[in-house]
């Protein structure tokens, strides 16, 4: 334990002084500062507790499986909304109202999807990670080998754009230099999963739930309020004041050809079903006790979700109001920090420094929660998807073998840390925009269609769903680099090979198309055995008969 | 093993509780599916349709079904939760105990 806390002496002592050295931006921002301290302190209090609490593997991975589905449903909106949703569809919604409303649609939709076709079977069948049910009547190592690439592709990605993004918000609201804040956020999501494992990083998303929740909540209530409550009211001042007017009302391309149509459909296939195929979401299923409490989470997640994505729409438009025209906010003409600003600058317009210093605040605690979350997922299959299955043959029963399986899991977390941070600090200047739509490619066109049909279709092979994902995975990632957002945006090429920027309608199709046809073309011996597992899968998917017993592995 | 497992998959009680699920699970899925992609594809083959407005103020009618969507989300997790604590559940129970006798 003194180990312990000489590591966390040293974190606290690494981040004041590295942050300490660099010059403040042009506001005050001691509040902002005073607030996110107490954060820290917080939560690293928490992680020390959770440490002690943290034995086993179950614990490490699900928090000992005795969160309630209320406080699991927090804990996933809080994994849910980033800081870049937050600040970011309120920054869109403020460019271009209607459209900006449509992305964050995107978001909310996969929820019905998970919670009608995979929250309850994925319950029943797992225990730690998702590759755990894919792998149910599979053969376990191509599989996890599959599904941990899927995973940690997804995670790596998702984890550069949100640190990338933490660093630009970071060093514009405290004005610390970009690589100390990236490497600040780096040690304390390091530190969480590290030491507190699942139950930390949920009790760190909790705390952010209710800080995100509340601070949103206040600043439409304030935004509202201005305008007695009425929407349409709010609407009709935006109107008479935005650059393109009526237009922020409805989709600002009215004349829509079909590589945009098509573009569209993709990018909402990627969203709703990426969703579903989230390691980080659907890790968090395995910390309730079963099939009913991870339904009563998804039922509060969406409640969440969605009443924040409204909240985000109100700040959006509000923003348009008492924003625009305001010289307080804008520098030679351009939004000061850019329109991912808007919300901390609305919350300055209206509540002053102390509301200001608030959100920042919540920003970063959001930005921490979201990549501690991230980070489990990572470390998680790639201890207990690779090593536990590659290295320790599945043996994990023993108590010695849980502690390597731990340990692995420690090392893996600070490996990622490590890498991540500094791929943050490479990727700084390049447009990581496209990275987030790439895990939800990702997502829905390996994790998603891999986990669905082994729950759901009894004819699925090991090769069926090997050669299958495998084609998804690499034809999303492929697909990405071709079109515009990577090829053009990122290579600074002339033209894309391809004009979509999202791809998953395709990726997603060869990979549903190729697990169908490797499978029905599999007449292996295993292949037999495999679709002769079906039923007892479906069985235990069912009732959750025989869930008690793994949970106590 | 195979054989005891084929009368599962055959009892009344297990019938019954997976007739219920997809009984549910499928018309919800399909809404909500066919909804969000309809969407789409009004912004993208009728978005002059979006810009009208809902009742002669200043609220269109995109802003009002994009709303919508979000309400249609909470309400089609509200009716399955609701339908699976008091239909599901007990089938599953019921399922359960059955399997249980037979082993």
């Amino acid at each position: 334990m003194k180990h312990w806390i000489s590591c966390l002496l040293i974190s606290i002592g690494l981040s004041t002084s590295a942050w300490a050295d660099t010059p403040a931006a042009t506001q005050d921002h001691s509040i902002a500062m005073v607030l996110f301290l107490v954060f820290v302190v917080v939560t690293l209090g928490i992680t020390y507790w959770a440490a002690r609490r943290t034995k086993t593997t179950k614990d490490f991975y699900a928090a000992g499986g005795g969160i309630t589905g209320f406080q699991n449903g927090l804990a996933i909106s809080g994994d849910y909304m980033s800081a870049a949703s937050f600040l970011g569809i309120a920054g869109l919604v403020y460019t271009s109202g209607f459209d900006g409303l449509i992305y964050a649609i995107g978001f909310l939709v996969g929820w019905p999807i998970v919670l009608l076709l995979i929250a309850e079977p994925l319950r029943n069948l797992g225990k730690y990670t998702f590759a755990d049910v894919a792998s149910f009547r599979l053969q376990q190592k191509p599989i996890r080998i599959l599904a941990a690439s899927g995973s940690l592709t997804t995670v790596i990605f998702y984890l550069i754009a949100q640190l990338v993004g933490a660093g630009k918000i970071v060093e514009f609201l405290f004005g610390y230099s970009y690589q100390s804040a990236v490497i600040g956020v780096g040690i304390l999501m390091t530190l969480y999963v590290t030491f507190g494992g699942m139950l930390a990083t949920t009790w760190v998303q909790l705390i952010k739930a209710v800080l995100l929740l509340s601070g949103a909540t206040l600043i439409a209530f304030l935004v509202l309020l201005q305008f007695g409550f009425s929407f349409d009211a709010m609407f009709t001042a935006a109107v008479g004041v935005h650059a393109k007017g009526a237009a922020i009302m409805a989709p600002l391309t009215q004349k829509p050809d079909a590589v945009s149509a098509i573009s569209a459909i993709s990018l909402g296939m990627a969203l709703m079903f990426g969703t579903a195929g989230l390691p980080h979401i659907l890790m968090r299923f395995f910390t309730v006790r079963d099939a009913v409490q991870a339904r009563r989470s998804v039922f509060y997640a969406t409640g969440f979700i969605g009443y924040f994505y409204i909240l985000t729409f109100i700040i959006g438009f509000g923003a348009i109001v008492m924003l625009t025209n305001n010289p307080n906010y804008f520098a030679d003409g351009k939004l000061i920090g850019g329109t991912n600003m808007v919300a901390i600058h609305l919350a300055n317009a209206l509540g002053g420094d102390l509301l200001l210093g608030f959100i920042s605040a919540v920003a970063f605690a959001t930005i921490l929660a979201v990549v501690a979350g991230l980070t489990l997922a990572g470390s998680s299959a790639i201890s207990h998807d690779l090593y536990a299955t590659l290295v320790l043959k599945g043996e994990e029963k023993t108590a010695e073998n849980q502690k390597k399986e731990m340990r692995a899991s420690r090392i893996a977390t600070i490996a990622l840390g490590v890498i991540s941070v500094l791929l943050a600090i490479v990727f700084e200047k390049q447009n990581v925009a496209f990275m987030v739509g790439l895990a939800f490619c990702v997502a829905a066109s390996a994790n998603f269609p891999i986990l669905l049909l082994s729950m759901f279709w009894r004819k699925l092979t090991t090769r069926g769903a090997v050669v299958g994902g495998s084609l998804g995975l690499i034809s999303a990632l492929l697909l990405v680099v071709i079109g515009p957002t990577v090829w053009v945006d990122a290579f600074h090429n002339e033209q894309a090979l391809i004009p979509f920027k999202n791809p998953a309608l395709f990726s997603m199709t060869i990979a549903f198309a190729g697990i169908w046809l490797f499978s029905i073309l599999d007449n292996s011996a295993n292949a037999q055995q495999e679709r002769n597992a079906f039923e007892a899968q479906y069985i235990r998917s069912e009732t959750g008969i025989g869930i008690g017993e793994a949970a106590e592995h | 093993m195979s054989n005891h497992l084929d009368r599962i998959e055959q009892l009344p009680e297990f019938i019954a509780l997976t007739k219920a699920r997809r009984k549910i699970v499928l018309p919800l899925a399909i809404i909500s599916i066919a909804a969000y992609f309809a969407l789409i594809l009004m912004i993208a083959f009728s978005p002059g349709t979006l810009a009208t407005s809902l009742t002669g103020g200043t609220t269109s009618v995109g802003i009002a079904l994009g709303l919508g969507l979000i309400f249609l989300c909470f309400v089609v997790t509200g009716i399955y939760v609701s339908y699976a604590n008091r239909v599901i559940e007990p089938l599953i129970a019921a399922a359960k105990k059955r399997i249980g006798e037979l082993q």
